[in-house]
C-alpha cells in the first residue's frame, strides 16, 4: 500500500499566556491511499491540532510531515498552498463559506484561480456535485439562505471540485443532527469508494464507526488505535460499540 | 471601571485610536488657524487704515491742477471732513539704485514723495508718522519683503545720494497688487529731486460720512474737477491689501473643512467597526440588564478621551503655527489690533470642533436601540448578511482574473464599508486638485484675456503731451518697419462722457482701436465689431445698469449718439471702469496711447524692451510677462505654496486612512482570510485581491473627485478668483494634474494597502477558520 500522509515525531506546542502547553507530543501518524480514518479523543487532546499540522496547514515544531513525495515541513507558504488547493480538500465543523459569494460561486472558488477559462466546464461539474448531494436547486442561493447541514453538504461538494487526493474533516458533522450527519457520512463513504483518501476528526462514535481504522488521541499523543476494515452490510451497531468501549478506555 | 475600560481599549487599537486622535489635532488646527489669520489679517488692515488715515477718496491726476478750484470744492461740500493734495513724483526705475539693486526692471510706477499733512500718513513699525532727516530715505515695506533694500545701504536717486533711514508702511499701496509704490524723503531733498521725474498729484479726500461716498463720487465728476488719471476709494485699498492672505485663508479653509469631514468619516468607520465587533458583547450587557445609557457612555468616554487629546494639541499647533503664517501679514500691516481676541476664537473653534465630534458619536450610537439581546447573541452582527449582493456570479465570469474579480466583488458587495475610504479619497484628490488648478489658470498666459488684456509681448504707452502727434507718427514708423513684430494695434483711451439711466452724465473711458486683434475674454457677450457698438467693463456695467444688447447714450462729436453693448468684460486696471468701442472721436481728450504689440519670438522681449525705450525715449514699454509677474507674482507664489502644501497633505491623507483602512479591514476579514487560505489561496492572491480592493475605490474616487473639483471646485475657486475682478471663468488645467496626481495616489494608495495587508499573510488558518 501506498503512503499518502507520513508524519513522523511531531512536536508542537502553543503559547498562552506566556506558558507554553505541548499540544502534540512525539506523534506519528501513517496514512495509506485509499483510506477512511477517524480520529478520536476528548476534548483538548490535540486532535484538530494533528489535522492542521499533517494537512500543511499549520507548522509542527519538530518531526516531519510528508505528503506523497512532498515534504511539507520543508515546503514554502505558496507551495503548501499549491498543495492544498489541487491535491487536498476540507471540510470544517462550521461551514467555511465567503459570505458575498453564492452557494455554487463558493463551490467553483479553489478551482477558478487557476482555470478561469473553463468557467463554463466547472460550473456544470459543480452543478452535477450539487446534485448528487442533492441540493442542486440551491446553487444560487446566498450562504446564509440555507440551512446548516445543506451548508455542509455544499463544504464537501467544494471540497470534491478539485479532485483531490485526500479530504480532511474538523468535526464535518459536529453541529448537525443525527439524519443529516448520517447525510454527509454517506457522502463521505461514496467519496472514499471511489478511491479519495479520508481522515475525519470526530466525537460521534458511530461516524468513527463507519471508519476504517479509528486513532485514539489523549493529551497530545495518540495512545491507542482501532483496526475496522471497510465497512461493508455488517451490522453498524457491532462497530459502534466497539469504538465507544475503547474510547471509555483511552478516557480513563 | 470606565477608566481601566477605556484604557485598555485605547491601548489594543492603538493605530486606529491614533489616527482618529491625528484627524481631530489636523481638524482643531486648520479651523483654529483659520480663526487666527482672519482676526488676524482684519484686525491688521484695520489697524493699518486707522494709523495711516486712508483717504476715503483718492483722484490721480496728471497735469495742470487748479488748487483754489479743488479748495473752494471742499470747501464747500458738506461731507468733506479733510482735503489735501499730494505730490507723487514719479521717478523711472532705472534712476533708482537701492545698495546694489536697481528698479530697471521693475514695473511698479515708483513715486517720490513728503509726509502728508493731515492723513494719508507714511509710517513706520510702530505706526508713527515718519518724519525723514535731510539725506535720509523710507523705502516701501515690499522691497524688504523681496529683498530689494536694507537699512543702512546706500540708495543713489537720479544721482543723488540717500541713506536708507528704514521702511514705510503705506495705507493705499503696501500690496504688490498695487500697481504704485511711494517712498518717503525730506521736504529739502525733495525739491532738489523735483526736476527728475514727472509729477502726479494724489488729490485726496476725507469724508464725515463714507456710506455717502457714492454722492460724493458723482458730485466730484459733476463739478468737472481734475481726473486726469484713476479714481480709487478706501474699500479698495482694504480689499488690495487683504487679498493674498485672504486666497491663503480660503484654500486652509476649504482643505480645513475637508479634514473635519474626513475626520468625521475615520470616527464613523472605527467605530461602527468595533460595534459590529462587539455587537455580541452588547448583546450581553443587554441581557444582563445594563442599561443602554450605561453601554453608550463607555464608547462615548473612550471617543470624548481621544477627541479632547486631539483638540487640544491641534489648538497647540495652531499657536505654533499661526506666527510664521501671520509674518507676512505683521510685515505688511503690523499687529493686529484684535490679537488677544484671536486666541478667543481659537480656543471657540477648538471647543466647536469637539463638541461636533462628540455630537457626531452621540448621532452614531443611535443604532445601539436596534440592538435586541436576544438576536445579536443568536445571530451576531446583521450588518454582514442582509445586504450582500448575488452579483456578479463568479460562474458567470469569464474576463477578470479571480483575485481582481473577488477583490471588486467584495467591494460591490459592502458599498457601505467602503463607502469611507472612498470618500476620502474622493476629497483628497479634491483636495489635491483645486489649489493646483487654481495657479494654472491664474498663472495661464490665458488669465490676462480674462483680466481685460489680450495676449501680447509688449505694450507701448504715450501720455498726452504737446508733441503727440509727432510722436505718434515716429511710433507708428518705428514700429512698422520693425520686422520682428508679428502684429500691432493702437488702442487710445479717450475720457468720454455717458448718460446715466437718471439723466445725469458720468465720465467713462473708452479704449478705441480694434479689439479683435488681441482678443480677451468677455464674461458675457463679444468684442465691438461694429463702430455703433460698445464692450463694458463689470463694474461699468454695473455702474450704468447695462447688459449685453442694452443701449447705452456716449456724448460724442457728433453729439448724443447710442450704442449697442456688445459684451462686459472683467477688468481690474485703471480702477476697472472701461470701455471698448470700434469708433472715432477726434476731439475727445486723450488719456493715452497704448500700442499693443507680438513679436515674433517672445525671446526677444527683453531685448525689444531695451531697443524701443532708446529709439523712442518719450514712451513707457511695458513687458507685459514681467508685468503680470510683478503684480501677481506673490499671490500666485503664495497660492503655489498653498497648492503644494494641499498635495502633500492630501498624499498623506490618502496613505495613512488607506493604511488604517485595510487594516482594519484585515482584522474584519480574519475568518475569510483564513477560509481563502486553506482552500489554496497564496499570500500573494490576497495581496493581489487587497490591492485590487484598494485601486477599484481608488478609480472611482479619483473620477469623482476629478469630475467634482471641475464643478463645485472651480465654482468655488471661481468665487475666491472673481476677488481679482474676473467674474466668469473656466479652470484651466495642465494634463499632468490629471495624469500624475492619480498615479502618485496609486502609488501612495498600493504601498499603504502593502503594508496595511501584510498581517494577511499570517493570519493562522486554524485559529480563525472555525467563526
Ligand atoms: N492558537 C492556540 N493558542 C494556544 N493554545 C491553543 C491554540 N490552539 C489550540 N490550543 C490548545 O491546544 C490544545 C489542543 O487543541 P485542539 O484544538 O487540537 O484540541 P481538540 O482535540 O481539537 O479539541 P476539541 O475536541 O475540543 O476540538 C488545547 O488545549 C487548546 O487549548
Ligand atoms: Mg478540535
Amino acid at each position: 500500500m501506498k503512503k499518502i500522509i507520513d508524519g513522523q515525531r511531531i512536536h508542537k506546542s502553543f503559547t498562552a499566556e506566556k506558558e507554553s502547553i505541548k499540544v502534540l507530543r512525539d506523534v506519528s501518524v501513517t496514512i495509506y491511499e485509499g483510506e477512511f480514518i477517524a480520529v478520536m479523543g476528548p476534548s483538548g487532546s490535540g486532535k484538530s491540532t494533528l489535522l492542521y499540522t499533517l494537512s500543511g496547514m499549520d507548522t509542527v515544531d519538530s518531526g516531519k510531515v510528508a505528503f506523497i513525495h512532498h515534504n511539507l515541513t520543508e515546503c514554502g507558504e505558496a507551495e503548501l498552498a499549491d498543495i492544498r488547493r489541487q491535491q487536498m480538500g476540507f471540510v470544517f465543523q462550521q461551514p467555511a463559506f465567503l459570505k458575498n459569494l453564492t452557494i455554487i460561486d463558493n463551490i467553483i472558488l479553489p478551482s477558478m484561480r487557476d482555470n478561469r477559462k473553463q468557467v463554463k466546464a466547472l460550473t456544470n461539474k459543480a452543478q452535477q456535485l450539487l446534485e448528487r448531494t442533492g441540493i442542486g436547486d440551491l446553487a444560487d442561493r446566498m450562504t446564509h439562505q440555507v440551512s446548516g447541514g445543506q451548508l455542509q453538504r455544499a463544504g464537501i461538494c467544494r471540497a470534491l471540485i478539485n479532485e483531490p487526493k485526500i479530504i480532511f474533516g474538523d468535526e464535518p458533522t459536529g453541529a448537525l443532527n443525527s439524519k443529516s450527519a448520517q447525510e454527509i457520512m454517506d457522502q463521505f463513504l461514496q467519496t472514499n469508494q471511489e478511491g479519495t483518501t479520508i481522515m475525519l476528526v470526530t466525537h460521534d462514535a458511530k461516524v468513527a464507526a463507519q471508519s476504517e481504522r479509528v486513532l485514539f488521541m489523549k493529551d497530545g499523543q495518540i495512545v491507542d488505535e482501532l483496526q475496522l476494515g471497510k465497512l461493508s452490510n455488517q451490522a453498524i451497531e457491532n462497530r459502534t460499540e466497539r469504538v465507544t468501549k475503547k474510547m471509555l478506555q483511552v478516557e480513563m | 471601571m470606565y477608566l481601566r475600560m477605556i484604557r485598555n481599549d485605547l491601548l489594543r487599537n492603538k493605530l486606529i485610536s491614533f489616527t482618529t486622535m491625528l484627524f481631530i489635532t489636523a481638524a482643531t488646527a486648520l479651523v483654529s488657524l483659520v480663526s487666527i489669520l482672519t482676526i488676524n489679517l482684519v484686525g491688521s488692515i484695520d489697524t493699518l487704515t486707522k494709523q495711516t488715515q486712508v483717504p476715503d477718496f483718492l483722484q490721480m491726476h496728471s497735469g495742470d491742477l487748479d488748487q483754489e478750484r479743488l479748495e473752494n470744492f471742499a470747501a464747500g461740500h458738506e461731507n468733506v471732513k479733510a482735503y489735501q493734495v499730494l505730490d507723487f513724483l514719479n521717478i523711472i526705475g532705472s534712476k533708482i539704485q537701492l545698495g546694489d539693486n536697481n528698479l530697471i526692471d521693475n514695473i511698479q510706477d515708483n513715486g517720490f514723495t513728503t509726509q502728508s499733512p493731515y492723513f494719508d500718513y507714511l509710517i513706520d513699525m510702530d505706526g508713527q508718522p515718519i518724519q525723514p532727516a535731510v539725506g535720509e530715505l523710507y523705502v516701501p515695506i515690499g522691497y524688504l519683503k523681496d529683498g530689494t533694500a536694507q537699512i543702512g545701504e546706500q540708495a543713489i536717486i537720479a544721482g543723488k545720494e540717500f541713506i536708507i533711514a528704514g521702511f514705510l508702511r503705506d495705507g493705499q499701496m503696501n500690496s504688490p497688487l498695487a500697481s504704485s509704490k511711494r517712498f518717503l524723503v525730506n521736504e529739502k531733498d525733495y525739491q532738489e529731486l523735483q526736476s527728475e521725474g514727472t509729477l502726479e498729484y494724489l488729490i485726496e479726500f476725507q469724508l464725515k460720512d463714507r456710506s455717502r461716498i457714492n454722492q460724493f463720487e458723482t458730485a466730484y465728476a459733476a463739478e468737472g474737477l481734475e481726473t486726469n488719471g484713476p479714481t480709487l476709494t478706501s474699500s479698495l485699498f482694504k480689499i488690495i491689501n487683504g487679498l493674498s492672505d485672504g486666497i491663503m485663508i480660503a484654500i486652509i479653509l476649504l482643505v480645513g473643512f475637508l479634514i473635519v469631514i474626513i475626520a468625521f468619516m475615520c470616527i464613523r468607520f472605527t467605530l461602527l467597526t468595533k460595534i459590529e465587533e462587539d455587537y455580541r458583547e452588547i448583546g450581553t450587557m443587554k441581557a444582563i440588564g445594563l442599561r443602554l445609557a450605561d453601554i453608550k457612555k463607555i464608547y462615548l468616554a473612550k471617543y470624548a478621551a481621544v477627541a479632547l487629546a486631539g483638540c487640544l494639541s491641534g489648538l497647540m499647533l495652531s499657536f505654533i503655527f499661526s506666527d510664521p503664517l501671520l509674518a507676512n501679514i505683521r510685515l505688511y500691516m503690523g499687529e493686529s489690533q484684535y490679537a488677544s481676541w484671536s486666541m478667543l476664537l481659537a480656543i471657540f473653534g477648538s471647543i466647536v470642533v469637539f463638541l461636533l465630534v462628540i455630537g457626531y458619536i452621540h448621532f452614531l450610537l443611535r443604532r445601539f436601540r436596534t440592538i435586541s439581546a436576544a438576536s445579536a447573541l443568536r445571530n451576531g452582527s446583521p450588518g454582514e448578511k442582509s445586504s450582500r449582493k448575488k452579483y456578479p456570479f463568479l460562474s458567470k465570469n469569464r474576463l477578470l482574473p479571480i483575485n481582481i474579480f473577488l477583490g471588486v466583488k467584495d467591494v460591490l458587495s459592502r458599498k457601505k464599508l467602503y463607502a469611507t475610504m472612498l470618500i476620502v479619497l474622493l476629497l483628497s484628490c479634491f483636495i489635491m486638485i483645486v489649489p493646483w488648478n487654481t495657479y494654472q489658470t491664474v498663472s495661464s498666459p490665458s488669465f490676462t484675456k480674462y483680466l481685460g488684456f489680450g495676449e501680447l509681448d509688449l505694450m507701448v504707452s504715450m501720455y498726452p503731451s504737446d508733441e503727440l502727434t509727432e510722436n505718434e507718427r515716429q511710433v507708428d514708423d518705428f514700429l512698422n518697419k520693425d520686422a520682428t513684430i508679428a502684429q500691432v494695434v493702437q488702442i487710445t483711451s479717450k475720457s468720454l462722457k455717458a448718460k446715466k439711466e437718471d439723466g445725469s452724465e458720468e465720465k467713462i473711458l473708452v479704449e478705441l482701436g480694434d479689439h479683435s486683434a488681441f482678443p480677451i475674454e468677455y464674461n458675457t457677450g463679444k468684442a465691438p465689431a461694429q463702430p455703433n457698438e460698445i464692450a463694458l467693463s463689470s463694474l461699468n456695467a454695473a455702474e450704468f445698469g447695462k447688459q449685453v444688447g442694452d443701449t447705452i447714450e456716449i456724448i460724442t462729436e457728433n453729439g448724443l449718439e447710442s450704442f449697442i453693448v456688445s459684451g462686459i468684460y472683467s477688468n481690474i486696471f485703471n480702477g476697472g471702469k472701461t470701455a471698448k468701442a470700434t469708433f472715432t472721436a477726434e476731439s475727445a481728450p486723450t488719456m493715452w496711447l497704448n500700442y499693443y504689440i507680438k513679436l515674433d519670438n517672445a525671446d526677444q522681449i527683453a531685448i525689444k524692451t531695451e531697443e524701443i525705450s532708446q529709439a523712442l525715449p518719450f514712451v513707457k514699454v511695458t513687458d507685459t510677462h514681467n508685468h503680470k509677474q510683478q503684480v501677481f507674482g506673490t499671490t500666485m507664489a503664495s497660492i503655489k505654496t498653498a497648492a503644494n502644501i494641499a498635495l502633500i497633505v492630501a498624499l498623506f491623507i490618502t496613505g495613512l486612512v488607506s493604511l488604517l483602512f485595510m487594516k482594519l479591514l484585515v482584522a474584519k476579514d480574519r475568518s475569510a482570510i483564513a477560509i481563502l487560505k486553506a482552500i489554496g489561496f497564496t499570500n500573494q492572491d490576497l495581496s493581489k485581491q487587497y490591492a485590487a480592493r484598494g485601486i477599484f475605490i481608488l478609480v472611482i474616487g479619483v473620477t469623482g473627485g476629478s469630475i467634482l473639483a471641475n464643478t463645485v471646485g472651480e465654482t468655488i475657486a471661481g468665487m475666491a478668483i472673481s476677488s481679482f475682478g474676473v467674474d466668469a471663468l473656466t479652470f484651466v488645467s495642465h494634463p499632468f494634474i490629471y495624469l500624475n496626481f492619480p498615479i502618485l495616489m496609486l502609488f501612495v494608495t498600493l504601498l499603504a494597502t502593502n503594508l496595511g495587508t501584510s498581517q494577511a499573510g499570517k493570519i493562522k488558518i486554524a485559529e480563525n477558520v472555525k467563526e
